[in-house]
């Protein structure tokens, strides 16, 4: 059966259960992320942002509930999503280009075609001069962008990034959330955005989810609204921003382990 | 794998082997391999017999001798490579080529020398043994956290403290990884050895089996054998089991 | 020692007159020819077996545990066995290399093959790969260096087996150069010839591995299993 989402969500997740055992990592979730904008998932480790983002992913299934993707049910990967990984995944056999054009690759596009939509991308996130470096030649910045342009290459609705820039260090993270502003702006795509990073996530959303554990459950949502216009340098210091850091925080707080 | 919902353990397909091999055996399918409850009639017959005690005795001997040797050699040869700069690049090289030559070929060199009884057994035990034991006891202190040298030394430890506290314990899961397959390679030695040099212990009692083909009591202690080496290599992998919940963390 | 122990010299000019007279090169023919087929078929059936144990739990449970005990046990002790069922010719040579290659090369093989990164695999499934494509493009390419890893050491097996079998079963080649030198008391060319396979197979091993560290360079090497 195919519920109409509304035109102004893009994915829609509705009571979803996902138990492992006897261990009940997600209950009872519902939560609607708006089309064209960044949406995190907040929260402590272990309230099941990541496995919630897996399941509208299509890569793990849901115990039960469901999830709709631009009006149909999700039963496992489809070419409207597309994921970025933590740990970058990248084939370290494979050159940059081979890389980002892996997704291409999968779907059966010929190699002279998705070489060239490789490469736009490739310059697009700025590693332009790397195609035919190898994995273990680049910074942890660089893979993750590797990352990102082969997700940007397959042209899906949605983007999901399971905590992408987490693996890097603090001056990258700062670069790469500066981009990923200007990226939201420009791509006409939906994100979502798990981290636990506070921050991060009332720095690049639109909307964010707070979600805590045991069990897990989405406690608020929050959009911060006014500062989001400005410049990037002058956010981190506008009286809005702080404030909501600073509330999320005492949410936060009595669950940190 | 799963059946009926229950997980079957791991090495459970050997039940299904051993059946299978006994309905090869009931069925005579080929005179090499008789039923599985032969042979352990057989073996309930001659385990407790002067030669099978004796070829037990023999090829126990040996083994451990050799192991002994390989061990007691091995270990502190191999921590002073991993301490000591200029031995380890003296030493290095020979360890590396003696680890992958086919020390097969050295066994004619051992009968020559050393002539063809116990002694020689022993050595080619020791020899099969001693390399990747030398080889993962350094590589156990090569890999010591040096953080944690730097914490013995701040705390002020005595050599011998520091050594048996810490740098004991630091090494021991790759130490103990390599006797475990010193040990195997041992028993592959110890027997490689009765079939070469001196037919003596099991090596003496395989030739004599097949010679009168006598499948039974060659399958028996065959099988024998082969539990004796796998119930050793699975009691060195539960030590190392032992230590392994710090092994990862170091 | 004794007069059993020549010098390196006189063991070197027996090696010589070895070259000259062309009988070491007939005898490594010989020697080499049971090892080379043998390896090929080890090669061949344990990666394949391998890959099939590596992507089906059943098949893993079913046939992992005999090539188990096999990695653990002393197969030298099936060396009479084989003699008595396929003689003393070049099929049980080809069987003793096979015997002692074979465990070493599908245990590595399964174990790459089943300990693909997850995540890996996670990306090839997130981007719409088939079963097929993941096999082929994901889990062969990052099993791969272990693979050959087994390999070599197969091959390394397959040198003990081929001279065990020659200095037991039947006198040819190389192993026949050293028990006949050995009973007919000619300890220089006994020793030359043992130098020899130990040179060659040592130089050979070492050449693999330095093949393999170029081909995979840049490639996470996770613990290769003896």
């Amino acid at each position: 059966m195919n519920i109409q989402t509304t035109s102004t969500n893009a994915v829609a997740v509705r009571n979803v259960f996902k138990n492992y055992g006897e261990v009940e990592a997600l209950q009872d979730l519902s939560l609607d992320f708006p089309k064209g904008e960044l949406t995190s998932l907040l929260g402590p480790s272990g309230c099941g942002k990541t496995t919630l983002l897996k399941i509208i992913a299509g890569l793990l299934p849901a115990t039960s509930g469901e999830v709709i993707v631009n009006g149909k049910t999700v039963s496992g990967p489809g070419p409207d999503r597309a994921f970025v990984f933590q740990d970058f995944a990248l084939l370290p056999w494979a050159d940059v280009i081979r890389n980002v054009a892996f997704g291409l690759e999968l779907r059966g596009v010929a190699k002279t075609e998705r070489e060239a939509i490789a490469e736009k991308y490739i310059s697009n996130v700025g590693l332009s001069g790397f195609e035919h470096k190898f994995p273990d030649q680049l910074s942890g910045g660089m893979r993750q962008r590797v990352g990102l342009a082969r997700a940007l290459s397959v042209d899906a609705e949605v983007l999901l990034m399971d905590e992408p820039f987490s693996a890097v260090d603090e001056q990258t993270r700062r670069k790469f959330q500066e981009d990923l502003l200007n990226l939201v702006k420009h791509e006409n795509k939906t994100f979502l955005f798990v981290t636990h990073s506070i921050e991060e996530a009332v720095y690049v959303s639109d909307q964010i989810a707070l979600l805590l554990p045991r069990p897990s459950r989405v406690s608020e949502i929050i959009r911060p609204g006014g500062f989001r216009d400005k410049d990037v340098d002058s956010i981190r210091r506008d009286p809005e921003y702080l404030d909501i850091v600073d509330r999320i925080w005492k949410s936060l707080r009595s669950y940190v382990e | 794998m799963k059946l009926f919902g229950y997980q079957l353990p791991a090495m459970s397909s050997l039940l299904v082997w051993g059946i299978l091999w006994e309905a090869v055996g009931q069925l005579e399918l080929t005179f090499f391999l008789p039923a599985l409850s032969d042979i352990f009639v057989t073996l309930s017959e001659i385990y407790s017999t002067k030669p099978f005690i004796k070829a037990l005795t023999e090829t126990a001997q040996a083994f451990f001798l050799g192991t002994f040797f390989a061990i007691s050699i091995g270990i502190p040869v191999g921590i002073l490579m991993g301490k000591n700069r200029l031995i380890d690049e003296i030493l290095l090289p020979w360890v590396n080529v003696f680890l992958s030559a086919p020390l097969t070929a050295l066994v004619p060199v051992l009968m020559v020398l050393f002539g063809f009884g116990l002694k020689s057994i022993i050595i080619t035990t020791a020899l099969f043994a001693i390399w990747i034991i030398v080889l993962n006891a350094r590589a156990g202190v090569k890999q010591i956290n040096p953080s944690l040298v730097e914490m013995a030394h701040s705390f002020g430890a005595s050599p011998m403290d520091a050594f048996l506290k810490i740098y004991f314990w630091a090494a021991l899961p790759e130490i103990l990884s390599g006797v475990r397959i010193g040990f195997i390679r041992a028993v592959k030695g110890v027997i490689i050895g009765q079939l070469l040099i001196s037919i003596v212990g099991f090596g003496a009692l395989f030739e004599l089996y097949s010679q009168q083909f006598l499948m039974s009591h060659f399958w028996a202690v065959l099988l024998v054998l082969f539990a004796l080496a796998f119930s050793i290599s699975e009691f060195l992998a539960s030590l190392e089991r032992k230590v392994a919940y710090y092994a990862a963390k170091r | 020692m004794s007069f059993a122990f020549p010098t390196f010299l006189e063991s070197m000019e027996a090696l010589w007159i070895l070259t000259v007279k062309g009988t070491i090169f007939t005898a490594y023919a010989e020697t080499l020819k049971p090892l080379a087929v043998g390896v090929l078929i080890s090669a061949f059936l344990g990666v394949g077996i391998g890959i099939w144990i590596g992507l089906s739990r059943t098949f893993d449970w079913l046939v992992s545990p005999i090539f188990v005990v096999m990695q653990s046990a002393p197969l030298a002790a099936l060396i009479p066995l084989l003699i008595m069922v396929y003689g003393i010719g070049m099929t049980s040579k080809v069987f003793v290399v096979c015997i002692m290659a074979m465990p070493v090369i599908v245990l590595n093989t399964a174990g790459s093959v089943r300990n693909t990164s997850v995540s890996l695999i996670e990306m090839g499934k997130s981007f719409l790969g088939t079963r097929k494509d993941i096999i082929l493009k994901v889990v062969l390419p990052s099993a791969s260096p272990i693979i050959f890893a087994g390999l070599r050491l197969g091959i390394s097996a397959g040198f003990i087996g081929a001279i065990l079998s020659e200095l037991k079963i039947t006198p040819t080649g190389v192993g026949d150069i050293i028990t006949y030198s050995r009973s007919i008391a000619d300890y220089p060319s006994m020793y030359a010839a043992i130098f020899s396979i130990i040179v060659f197979a040592v130089l050979f091993l070492n050449v693999l591995e330095r093949i393999e560290k170029r081909l995979f360079k840049g490639s996470n090497n996770e613990f290769v299993k003896d």
